[in-house]
């Protein structure tokens, strides 16, 4: 079995290929969901309506979707947006338990929560589609083709906006104080 | 904050944001099941066998062993009715 076939497995309703796919992509696309929304809960949900909406896509018919990792992303982020918006007094703590270190002393912890804190608040100053392109190509470690297919843009606009993401970002953490000034 | 425990570099911090957690194993396999019952609905609709993968011989065997079995039931049926009647006739 390959992934090349999978898309075409899956049209079928093949069992294994949902399995396949769904072993293959739910912790990133869960990491992916988590980063945007910052909760656990809300996170596994979401994740869990991405591969039901995968099934129904291709129980409905119509045609197998051939780019399964881009169109599993399309859908993650379609559902945060969808999510962000219904969300108007829930609050939520940021990225509540990211694995402390065992042996980290707990000066040493509150460091690097702050660390996390400045380095989030820095991308919530990004325009949304350089913040997108950031998430996708350095957190997800997505190609700039992936990332091209998930924000249906060119990857002349991927680059663009990465080019102009990372500049912004580093101008932010600079400010910050958190990113050593660069010798020219 | 000094110099060393300053990013030397955007990767870098970005590297700092990679760390979330892992999703819950348990909350991931009930998602995994879900996931698959919705399959087997979906199966069921197109009327295709519900756990038996397209390609598979599973359902033609399951009809031929059934097909098999009342052969060898009318089969035996007609052997205990002759020996019946042969001992009618012969008692």
């Amino acid at each position: 079995m390959t992934e090349s076939d999978l898309p075409d497995r899956a049209f079928r309703l093949e069992r294994d290929a949902f399995a396949q796919i769904f072993d293959r992509h739910y912790d990133a696309i869960f990491r992916y969901i988590y980063r945007r929304v910052g909760h656990r809960e809300t996170a596994e949900d979401l994740a869990q309506e991405v591969f039901h909406r995968l099934v129904e896509t291709n129980g409905r018919g119509g045609r197998p979707i051939r780019n399964v990792k881009a169109w599993l992303y399309r859908v993650a982020r379609n559902l945060v947006i969808d999510e962000a918006r219904r969300q108007t007094v829930r609050q939520h703590e940021p990225l509540e338990d990211t694995h402390p270190q065992s042996g980290a002393s707990v000066s040493q912890q509150a460091d690097q929560e702050m660390m996390t804190a400045t380095l989030l608040e820095a991308m919530g100053k990004l325009t949304r589609k350089q913040k997108e392109v950031i998430e996708l190509k350095f957190l997800q470690s997505l190609t700039t083709r992936e990332v091209a297919d998930v924000l249906r843009i060119s990857e002349r606009g991927v680059l663009k906006l990465q080019q102009r993401g990372v500049a912004a970002l580093r101008t932010q953490l600079v400010l910050s104080n958190v990113l050593a000034r660069e010798i020219a | 904050m000094t110099d060393q425990d300053r990013f030397q570099s955007v990767e870098e911090a970005l590297d700092a944001l990679k760390t979330v957690p892992e999703p819950d194993p348990g909350r991931r396999s009930e998602a995994r099941s879900s996931m698959l019952a919705r399959v087997d609905v979906w199966r069921e609709r197109r009327g295709l066998t519900s756990p038996v993968p397209i390609g598979s011989v599973g359902l033609q065997k399951s009809r031929i062993a059934y097909w098999f079995e009342g052969f060898c039931d009318t089969l035996i049926t007609l052997r205990q009715r002759r020996a019946v009647m042969l001992t009618t006739i012969l008692s």
